[in-house]
């Protein structure tokens, strides 16, 4: 699928730096949401979709007319995510949630509503793996098939799916036993 | 096509109460962000300019960057290992007698302007730059214009019209762009209504130097855009603000 | 072809790399210009200033409008600002008497501006130095400006002497050091972006002169002082 109708492509094809203003425009909301999720820092995130679209500007000449933008587009700001959270691997040490100690209830407030059991579903999804994380954003949230998430990843059919079932499997694990408190 | 195993665990996905709660609770997208926008446009303008020294070679991270870059965009499976670093100095090596032999080639361009270098107009004169910048801009207000965003600068002399995008937010029913450089008519430049959102956009060919303009919403209010300077020099009691639209 | 392909590489190859990349380079720019399609953008040049002196309704601020009109052509004062100032008021829906007041007074500052900076005849020009004195630049400064710039448009640098006063810079100061910028050669281009860089910084809560100052020194130290304080000895510049 892609969200980007073909005839502002060709626009920023041909170098029309109104119709590549648009296209950043368009994209902005989506790139932020996938980089948000996959970095959980506003400004790493933001450092990683402005890279993303300087990269479609430089290499918006090699798109092939036709094809689908997403696929293309998310390939460049997934890479981007990966490389500055291996620079964090090299420069920090991270803390991940599982490691902290629960300083509230295990039950989350019931009253707290849609933005505690989001905070709750951020939390299992941070324990992931990366690859099962990115593949179920992909997924599930940016709506690409996983043919369009083979180029994304670069992993295969069948591995993009066991990524996408582990996710699966785990947010269900962890989420049933709360998923009623938040009702 | 999907196997009968994807689309069978897909529909049990689809029926699972649990992740479609899950998925729609990432879903929800972040708000626009103009000024994010216009920083990014400006980057992109600033890369474009950058990317044309064919001298730039000390920085080793820019190569591995711009090398692991045409992957991403070949479909080219990222490397995890930097690359041997005599490949990078043959690279370097290669590029820096080039760059030598494409100057010996050139010789003097005629046709640049006053002291610039005809290659890094041409570059520059298709990447965004940014004019009016208010990082402090939240477009969750009701009306948020966007920053005005010129395109393209370059160093060149003309006085030409160059094109200027335009944006807004806020729900209205029209919103149309006026300045001194359409004759103030409401008319003329609409602004068109991004599909599904309160986002307004559009652009037009501006000559360059000092410009005043406003929004017009709904046909009877104006608006100033908050993320330009406010223009001082109104006779008539109606809030503009300035563009410096930059020569092409 | 592409310099990130190159890896280990053997002399030969080495050669006919180098001899490929440096005929793309020269080849590259003309090749970018030709593929660059005349944008989509609407215009704003054909845009019709003209106005309808007959919708305005109140007789007397019609009179003033028609002598003002009829005074300004007479004297080759480019009419055009005028018309869009009586479009601006009518859009704006400003009473017709206060139209009339301020075309008469815009008038009377293209007039000046018209004559500091003979012998230019561009309208926008001569807009732009109206504007300039709008703001409170004397007329002396536009007069120094065309001297500093005989032969090339002055639209840009007065715009943004403009707006250097309007962010509270005082305007011997941004006279003299945009004067300074340029004589020395500074481009419309370094000119917006020393307003530009001001304007952020005063928006910051910092003092325009301050600001101006800092950005302004910098700018300067960018480009060379013009050998001689003779015009002549200027390099010579493309007739605009």
């Amino acid at each position: 699928m892609s969200s980007i109708e073909p005839e502002l492509l060709d626009r920023v094809r041909d170098r029309d730096a109104v119709a590549f203003a648009q296209l950043v425009d368009r994209m902005h909301p989506r790139a932020m949401r996938f980089a948000l999720h996959m970095l959980k820092q506003s400004e790493d995130a933001e450092d990683a979709v402005q890279e993303a679209f300087v990269r479609v500007h430089r290499y918006i000449g090699g798109f092939e007319p036709g094809a689908a933008f997403d696929p293309w587009f998310f390939r460049i700001l997934a890479n981007r995510c990966r490389t500055m959270l291996e620079k964090r691997k090299r420069h920090h040490t991270l803390i991940h949630y599982g490691d902290l100690p629960e300083v509230a209830s295990d039950v989350p407030d019931p009253l707290a509503g849609d933005q505690s059991f989001r905070r709750h579903v951020e939390r299992v999804l941070d324990t992931l793996p990366p690859d099962q994380k990115e593949a179920f954003l992909l997924r599930h949230v940016e709506d690409l098939s996983y043919e369009e998430m083979v180029p994304v990843t670069g992993a295969g059919l069948s591995a993009l799916r066991m990524r996408v079932k582990r996710a699966c499997d785990a947010l269900r694990r962890e989420l049933s036993e709360v998923s009623h408190a938040f009702r | 096509m999907r196997s009968d195993e994807e689309l069978m665990n897909e529909s049990m996905d689809e029926h699972d109460d649990v992740l479609q709660r899950a998925r729609a609770a990432l879903a929800p997208l972040p708000p626009a962000n103009p000024a994010a926008v216009a920083r990014i446009l400006a980057a992109v303008r600033s890369d474009a300019g950058a990317d044309v020294q064919p001298l730039r070679l000390h920085r080793e991270t820019n190569r591995e960057s711009h090398r692991e870059s045409h992957r991403e965009t070949r479909g080219e499976p990222r490397r995890s290992n930097r690359s041997p670093q005599r490949r990078w100095f043959a690279g370097a090596a290669i590029l820096a007698a080039a760059a030598v032999v494409a100057v010996v080639l050139r010789g003097t361009d005629s046709t640049a302007p006053n002291g610039t270098d005809s290659l890094a107009v041409t570059a520059r004169g298709d990447a965004p730059t940014v004019v009016a910048v208010d990082t402090n801009l939240s477009a969750t207000g009701d009306e948020t214009p966007y920053p005005a965003v010129l395109v393209p600068a370059t160093e060149d002399a003309s006085m030409e019209a160059v094109p200027v995008f335009f944006g807004f937010v806020g729900s209205a029913r029209t919103v149309a762009l006026v300045g001194d450089f359409n004759g103030w008519d409401a008319d003329s430049m609409p602004l068109t209504r991004v599909d599904g959102t309160d986002r307004w956009v559009t652009s037009a060919r501006i000559v360059p130097g000092r410009h005043v303009y406003a929004f017009v919403v709904d046909g009877a209010r104006w608006v100033r855009d908050p993320s330009a300077p406010q223009a001082p020099d109104d006779d008539f009691g109606k809030p503009g603000s300035v563009l410096m639209v930059t020569p092409q | 072809m592409s310099a990130y392909a190159v890896g280990y590489v053997s002399a030969a190859s080495l050669c006919v790399a180098t001899v490929l990349l440096a005929v793309a380079l020269c080849v590259w720019p003309q090749s970018a210009k030709a593929q660059q399609r005349p944008p989509t953008s609407p215009s704003a040049e054909p845009v019709e200033l003209r106005v309808d002196l007959n919708a305005i309704p109140d007789q007397r601020a019609r009179a003033v409008l028609l002598a003002t009109m009829r005074d300004a052509g007479a004297q080759g004062v480019p009419v055009e600002p005028l018309y869009g100032k009586i479009r601006e008021g009518m859009a704006k829906g400003s009473p017709d008497d206060r139209i009339a007041e301020a075309v008469s007074q815009l008038a009377q500052r293209l007039m000046s501006a018209q004559t500091a900076l003979a012998p230019a005849r561009a309208s926008d020009e001569i807009a732009a130095g109206a504007g300039a004195l709008r703001q409170g630049v004397p007329v002396s400064a536009l007069r120094a400006l065309r001297a500093a710039r005989p032969a090339q448009s002055l639209t840009v640098p007065l715009g943004v002497l403009t707006e250097l006063v309007a962010y509270g810079v005082p305007t011997a100061r941004a006279t003299s050091q945009v004067r300074d910028l340029v004589r020395r050669g500074a481009t419309n281009a370094q000119l917006v972006e020393l307003s530009t860089n001001v304007q952020r910084d005063v928006a910051a809560g910092q003092p325009g002169a301050r600001a101006f100052d800092s950005h302004a020194k910098r700018a300067l130290a960018l480009l060379v002082a013009p050998p001689s304080t003779s015009i002549t000895a200027q390099p010579p510049v493309r007739p605009f």
